[in-house]
């Protein structure tokens, strides 16, 4: 059985993305296990599929003869193989054209008087000796010209890789910069987004229902709006009155904050208190975790974490306009979908049994974002927002694992929610 | 039709004419110095091996001495090719795109390197003389870029980097600003959807 980790590796196997060291300990696996040679060959097929997947190109005619040219012919036996042999010394021919004509030479020379031969060659000789210290002076100077070069070469080489090295530290730098950033917009992104919930209802729009969802999954799973607001909201001393019935026909408890009890309960706002507060004390949710070291890996319940990825937990909020029928909801990090599934939303009213199906949602850049829902029926309240996991062609009433739910309300597939 | 016996199947093999064989075979007798079945192979593979080698290098001139290389080596090391590790196809392509890797690496490691190159417009595309549309596909290239489509965009991505671009894991994760588990995550889910789609080999 091969495990994700090392259909991982054999992927990035395949690809020539593993460093020396990685692909000779993955090759060393391989040699031992003839399952993995057989997934790594099937990989390896795949992968190359993609070379035809590339405009048409044709070589150049030259290319075949060049090859030709350059592969090594077979040698052929007796004397072809020698004259073969001969063939491969580069020097061999030039060589050996060389010494015949110097056996000429000297058998001309050797034909002249040898008086004639001696004067001439000392004239000569006396005029090739001046040329012969100047050559020697030139190229000596040549070779100082040539060492200084080559030193300034070593210096420039040096100072190239420093600069190479200061341009690699500094896009590690540049990367880690942007990943802060990203974080940072994220957070923002978030408290405007809780901050637009927030004082909606200080403009007078005092009808919007805020349902907040948390992970299912959560320990603070329980803890509702409500629960939080006050918890919240008494810290900072603010006096918390509850408004029951505010909205008719809800069951949804809505918070007022009154500041020293300036407002009367007709004039109640809705408070928030959003799941990224609750996920900041979660594990897995801090911020540091963004420069985490890729060298280090978590072991989670579901094996080897992946290295250097960050894990946030899922979270959302969805505001219901009574008047209008129409709501958002915003959501974040949503896990990643296995293949052929779909996050399904629905709604629970008092007045219907069953969870009413809203649609699917579309699909969102990493799980993050915010969409716009309508129900196909006349007034409808909603009272909890589920958000689930189905089949990519949906399902008539909630049958996947619930992702978000809120504001923790009982699980429909458990029977209908508390009054 | 009951398939040949072994013996028979390999004195077919051994007497057929050299254009009928496959790439297996063809590659045994490069093995056995046979120059022919070298030019067989390179007119079966050549343009596609260079075409991959123009787009990942960009370059004529450098594809040209990639695809070059390639059938050196092929007739080098012939006789160590192991069908039971992939097909001839696979083969090929593993080493054309090892040279083109090697070239893209030493570029990037030497960021003053730059140069002049001539087009890739200025070469003739793959035909016997036809015209043919500047972007033309092979009908196994249409297909590929057909079951390509499938993918969602991030992981077409990630994988076109790396295979066709020459990028490390990290370079991809730095280029498209995600983590480097989020890259590799996407590669492998990637290529087991293209395995799906591809349950054939090559041979």
């Amino acid at each position: 059985m091969i495990d994700r980790q090392t259909e991982e590796t054999a992927s990035l196997y395949v690809l020539d993305l593993l460093s020396e060291a990685e692909r000779r300990a993955f090759e060393s696996r391989l040699r031992k296990s003839p399952e993995l040679s057989d997934r790594v060959r099937e990989l390896a097929e795949t992968v190359n599929h993609l070379a035809h997947a590339t405009p048409k190109r044709k070589p150049p005619d030259r290319a075949l003869d060049a090859i030709y040219s350059r592969i090594e012919r077979r040698p052929a036996r007796g004397l072809s193989a020698k004259l073969a042999r001969v063939n491969r010394i580069p020097a061999a021919w030039p060589l050996a054209a060389c010494m015949m004509l110097g056996l000429a030479v000297f058998l001309l020379v050797a034909d002249r008087t040898g008086r004639a031969i001696l004067e001439q060659d000392l004239r000569d000789s006396g005029a090739a000796f001046e040329h012969f210290g100047e050559a020697l002076e030139e190229m000596r100077q040549i070779e100082r010209d040539r060492d200084r070069l080559g030193d300034e070469l070593s210096a420039t080489e040096q100072e190239l890789a420093r600069i190479h090295e200061r341009y690699r530290e500094l896009l590690e730098e540049h990367h880690d910069t942007r990943h802060a950033e990203a974080y940072l917009r994220r957070e923002l992104q978030k408290m405007r987004d809780q901050a637009f919930v927030y004082h909606l209802p200080r403009e007078g729009i005092a009808r919007l229902v805020v349902i907040e969802l948390v992970d299912s999954s959560s320990e603070f799973a329980e803890f509702g709006f409500v629960d939080q607001a006050l918890q919240r909201l008494s810290e900072i001393g603010h006096q918390i009155t509850y408004a029951h019935q505010l909205i008719p026909g809800t069951r949804q408890d809505d918070v007022s904050v009154s500041p020293s009890g300036e407002w009367d309960a007709d004039e109640s706002r809705s408070a928030v208190v959003t799941s990224g507060q609750i996920l900041r004390d979660a594990p897995g949710a801090v911020g540091e975790d963004l420069v985490r070291d890729p060298s280090e890996a978590q072991e989670t319940s579901e094996g080897a974490e992946e290295p250097g990825r960050v894990r946030y937990q899922p979270s959302g909020f969805s505001i219901w306009d009574e008047t209008e029928q129409v709501g958002t909801l915003s959501v974040y990090d949503l896990p990643e979908l296995p293949e052929n599934a779909v996050y399904q939303l629905w709604i629970e009213d008092p007045a219907h049994d069953l969870p009413i199906n809203v649609g699917m949602l579309p699909e969102l850049d990493d799980g993050t974002g915010m969409v716009y829902y309508q129900v196909d029926m006349e007034q409808v309240t909603p009272v909890n927002v589920l958000i689930t996991q189905e089949p990519r062609a949906g399902s008539p009433y909630p049958a996947g694992p619930v992702i978000l739910r809120g504001p923790g309300g009982a699980d429909p597939r458990r029977g209908s929610p508390q009054p | 039709m009951d398939n040949p016996t072994p013996m028979l199947a390999h004195r077919q093999e051994h007497d057929a004419e050299p254009s009928q064989l496959g790439d297996a075979a063809l590659l045994a007798r490069i093995g056995q110095r046979d120059e022919s079945a070298l030019g067989l192979l390179y007119a079966r593979h050549s343009a596609v091996l260079f075409s991959l080698a123009c787009r990942m290098l960009s370059d004529p001139l450098e594809a040209e001495e990639v695809l070059q290389d390639v059938f050196v080596r092929t007739w080098k090391h012939a006789p160590s090719y192991d069908p039971t590790r992939s097909s001839v196809f696979t083969w090929l392509v593993m080493i054309a795109r090892r040279q083109c890797l090697d070239r893209l690496r030493a570029r990037r490691s030497n960021p003053l390197r730059g140069f002049a190159t001539p087009s890739l417009d200025d070469l003739p595309p793959c035909s016997d003389g036809r015209q043919e549309e500047e972007r033309s596909y092979s009908e196994i290239g249409e297909m590929v870029l057909q079951k390509l489509a499938l993918l969602s965009e991030e992981q077409r991505r990630c994988i076109e980097m790396a295979y066709f671009e020459g990028y490390t894991q990290n370079e991809i994760a730095m280029h498209l600003d995600e983590p480097l588990g989020t890259i590799k995550a996407r590669i492998r889910r990637g290529l087991l959807k293209l395995k799906r789609v591809f349950p054939f080999p090559h041979d």
